[in-house]
Order: C-alpha cells, then structure tokens, then sequence
C-alpha cells in the first residue's frame, strides 16, 4: 500500500508539474466549495453496500490559469461510523464553454480517529465535474468519480462517488 | 495533443499500481512436516497430498497462509506476525476438516488473526496467543470489522487461548457464527465491542458452549445475536462458569430472534460491573445461579485482570447444587457439585 500512497503522490505531482510548464500565471483568486454527496457500490472485500454519506468544505487557490490548488476538511458517515477527513486537493479545468466548466479534481487526505469518533485510513478521490456558472461569483456543480480508502494493514476500499456542490468565489 | 498526453499519463501509473498490488504466494511441494521455515510470501496450501501435514516452528512475517482441499493439518508452534490481511485462511479454496492450531502466537495483523470458511468443519485452536490482531479501521468502517478469530465453520473448539486487544480498536477477540465449544479464553481490554460474540449468520448445528472463560475490562462481554435466519440457530447454546469483570456496558447481551429456534441457558457466571444491567436479553433466555455484582467478588489480582478466585470469595460454593457444569475450570481442575464455585475458575 504504501508504494500505491507513493505513486499517488507522484501522479499527482507530475500532474501539476506537466500542466504548470503550458499555463501562464493568472491572478490567483480563492474559491469556496462545499459538496453533499454519496459513495457506494463499494468494491472489494467489503460486503456491506450501504452508501457512504458526506458534506465537504475546501478551500482553493487558482495558481494557474486551469488549475487550482486547495485543502479541505468535512465529515464523512460511514456504514458503521463517521469521521472526519482533511485533505489536499487539485482540480484541473479541463473545458470551459459559456457557462458550462469541465474539470477534473484529485484529493488526497487523511481520515482521522478523534477519540472514538472516525477511523485511520488513507483516502484518495477522482471526480470529473460539471460547474454551471449562476451567478456573479457562484457556480453549481455536479461530479462523479471514486473514493479509495486504505490503511497501512492491508484495508481497503473502492467506491464510486456521486456530489453535489456549489463553488464560490471569495476573491 | 495535451489532453492525449495526460491520459496516456494516468493510464502509465494505474498500470504500474496494478503490477506493485500483486503479492504471488509461494506454493508448497508435497511434504509430510514443514518444521523451521520461514515465510515472507503469502503460502498457500492446497490439495489431498498434503492431509496430515505438520507445520512446526515456522514463521510467518508478513506471510499469510492460505490452506484449503486439506484435512487433518496441525500448525504448531508458529509465529504469524507483521500481517496486512488475515493471518491464518482456511478452507476458503476448498473444504478443510479437523485443521489443528496449537500453540501459535498472531501479532501485529492487519486483518483476523485466524478466518475460517464454513468449509472448515472440526477444528481446533487451543494455547494459541493472540495480540494487537484486526488492526485495519478501514474494514470496520464499511461494516465488516475483522477479529482476532473469526470463525464460520461447525463444531469449532477454541479453548486456552490468550487474547490481549488493546489496540483492536473494533471487531471481537472470537467472533464465532456456528457451532461448538469456547472454553478456557482469556481476553485483555476489548474495546469497542465483544469480547466473545456468536452471530449467527452462518449454519449452526446442535450447539454452541461459552465456558470458563475470563473477560477482563471489555467493552462489552459475551454477546449472543442474530439475523433472523432461524435455520442457522443453534439448537442449544450454554453461557456457563464464565468470568466477566468491569465490561462497559452489559456482560452478557442476547438480542432478539432467538425465540423458539434456540434454547438459551446462562448460568454460574460471575459477572461484575457497575455501569448498567449485567445481563440484557430481548429474548426468552434461561438465567439463574449467576453471581451478579458491581465491585470486587474476591478475586486474585484484579488490578492485572486475574480473575482466578480467592479462598474467601463471594464465589466459592455459589453454584452448590447444581447439576450440569463444566467438569474441569479454566486451569483443568476438577470441579465437583458439592462445592461448585461460580465463574471459570474453582477453588479446591
């Protein structure tokens, strides 16, 4: 697991570094996102396919034109518990046309034990989303992609994701 | 042109993730006695050639072995440890009887020190040591929380077995789902749930018997549950001669479902905590001579969680009288009616 955490991290990296050599620096402007949405069909060992439930709140930085770098926090509820994750995100705007905004966005994160609330794992998410700008600064958004959580002992999960959100901008 | 390279990209690196996840296992050639080997690749056993195989003084880092179509194997004196994913896997490719498992210790598992198939029938696991198993959340947090056993198949027995849990943050130290004898277990510091559960999701048989066992500091103690698959029930089940001290909540829970498919007996238990009702039952169960307490009854040493019995104990002599007990406690000693002690341990 841990050369699959290194690969992400990688992936990731180039990711940024590739797209970063054709993007000319813009005016950095911050975002807010804030997303409902669910996991399920979780693939793997784990038989229980009830959905996972989550609200999530990021924060980005637009470094470059088409791409954005954030970190965000949440609270996730589980078949069998809640938690409460932190990760570090990149979305990838990968069409624009009139009103519509296609992107990509990566997260890596950890899911935290606080007291006996939540649970250790490593969490990674993919989604391509759709934005619909309604506003001024304000733009509704669905997404689709996947949820990946693993733990240094061997767990681990795939599930497809489905959200909703709004993403704001704050400056 | 851009857009081509970046695919191309993330196919590269879920390719290579793909080869890194593939863990081969070695496959064993036809033996009679594996004796001081040590494993660091998954092992997987397999076929008719190998019944009545013997595995003695092996190692087993970061291995798990893998035993299924083989009957009559004894594992012996074998050190699981340092594990992502089960330890010990039986009869999951194929039916193994009477697999015996004596003396091994399971430490540092990821996944359940010991999971069984239901085509793992007659089997034994005794003086087997077990700590910080079922470690991954990730499991636990889906629904499916792994145990230090998690055994399906009938007429199991797991008797003598140590189990310290301090880091089990969830799942049981013996979860069993069919038939047979639990007797003789120590279990350390459960947290977050039973220390010994029988959930019966799987097929039982005649009957399920929880004696002499010791649960010291548990979240919960023994609990007997159910989906409500009666022709999964077992016929009888015995909760006898345990002792139970400062679970969290309840020692012993029944939850509902049993009714008229499983007669429940629980008696001569020692069963000691303050916070709420000692025995809570939703369905119909038979209790009666337990020696139901919220402090010290007079054990040992109770600060280390030795719950073997003082001379002067509330327990000695509790259970006089009685007619069906156990015939030897929890150190093999003889028990007799007339001076019958409650709980898993007798004073002589």
């Amino acid at each position: 697991m841990r050369s699959i955490k290194k690969i992400i991290l990688l992936c990731t990296l180039g990711l940024i570094s590739h797209y970063s050599q054709c993007q000319e620096l813009t005016k950095r402007s911050w975002y807010s996102n804030t997303s409902i949405g669910l996991s399920t069909y979780h693939f793997g060992s784990y038989s229980k396919q009830r959905p996972i439930f989550y609200l999530e709140q990021s924060f980005e930085i637009a470094l470059l034109r088409k791409i954005r770098l954030g970190l965000g926090t949440g609270l996730n509820l589980y078949p069998a518990t809640l938690t409460i994750p932190v990760f570090a995100n990149t979305r990838f705007i990968a069409a624009s046309k009139n009103k519509w905004t296609c992107y990509i966005t990566q997260s890596y994160g950890r899911n935290l034990k606080i007291g006996r609330i939540g649970f250790n794992s490593n969490r990674y998410t993919g989604n391509l989303g759709n934005s619909f700008k309604v506003g001024e600064k304000l733009w509704l958004q669905g997404e689709l992609g996947y949820l990946i959580n693993w733990d240094k002992y061997g767990g681990g999960s795939v599930s497809l994701n489905l959200n909703f959100g709004m993403s704001y901008k704050i400056k | 042109m851009t857009q081509r390279k970046f695919f191309k990209f993330i196919f590269f690196n879920v390719i290579v993730v793909l080869i890194c996840s593939c863990n081969k296992e070695d496959v064993l050639q036809p033996t009679s006695h594996l004796f001081n080997r040590t494993f660091t690749k998954d092992l997987r056993i397999e076929g008719h050639e190998f019944d009545s195989l013997i595995i003695e003084n092996c190692v087993f880092d970061g291995a798990t072995l893998n035993m299924g179509n083989v009957d009559f194997v004894t594992i012996k004196n074998c050190e699981f440890k340092n594990i992502d994913g089960n330890g010990l896997k039986i009869g999951f490719i194929g039916i193994s009887k009477n697999i015996r498992i004596e003396n091994c210790s399971f430490i540092n598992i990821g996944f359940n020190g010991i999971d069984s198939h239901e085509n793992a029938p007659n089997c034994v696991i005794t003086n087997c040591y077990f700590e910080d198993c079922a470690l991954s959340d990730v499991g636990s947090a889906m629904g499916q929380p792994h145990h230090g056993i998690y055994w399906k198949g009938k007429n199991v027995t797991i008797v003598n077995n140590e189990f310290r849990t301090e880091n089990q943050n969830y799942g049981a130290a013996i979860s069993h789902r069919s038939s047979g004898i639990i007797s003789g277990n120590k279990i350390f510091d459960k947290k977050g749930t039973y220390g010994i559960v029988y959930f019966a999701d799987h097929p039982g048989g005649d009957s399920l018997l929880i004696e002499n066992n010791m649960l010291f500091n548990c979240e919960h103690g023994i609990g007997l549950t159910t989906p409500e698959i009666v022709g999964n029930h077992n016929q009888n089940i015995l909760v006898r001669f345990n002792s139970v001290y400062n679970s969290t909540n309840q020692c012993i829970y029944v939850g509902k479902g049993f009714d008229g498919t499983a007669n429940i007996h629980i008696y001569g238990n020692v069963l000691v905590q303050s916070n709420s009702e000692v025995i809570v039952s939703y369905s119909e169960i038979n209790d009666y001579s337990n020696l139901e307490s919220s402090s010290d009854i007079g054990f040992v040493d109770i600060t280390n969680g030795d719950l073997h019995l003082l001379p002067s104990s509330q327990a000695v002599n509790y259970c006089s009288g009685l007619t069906s007990y156990p015939t030897t406690d929890i150190d093999g000693e003889n028990r007799n009616s007339i001076t019958l002690d409650a709980g898993a341990d007798e004073v002589n």
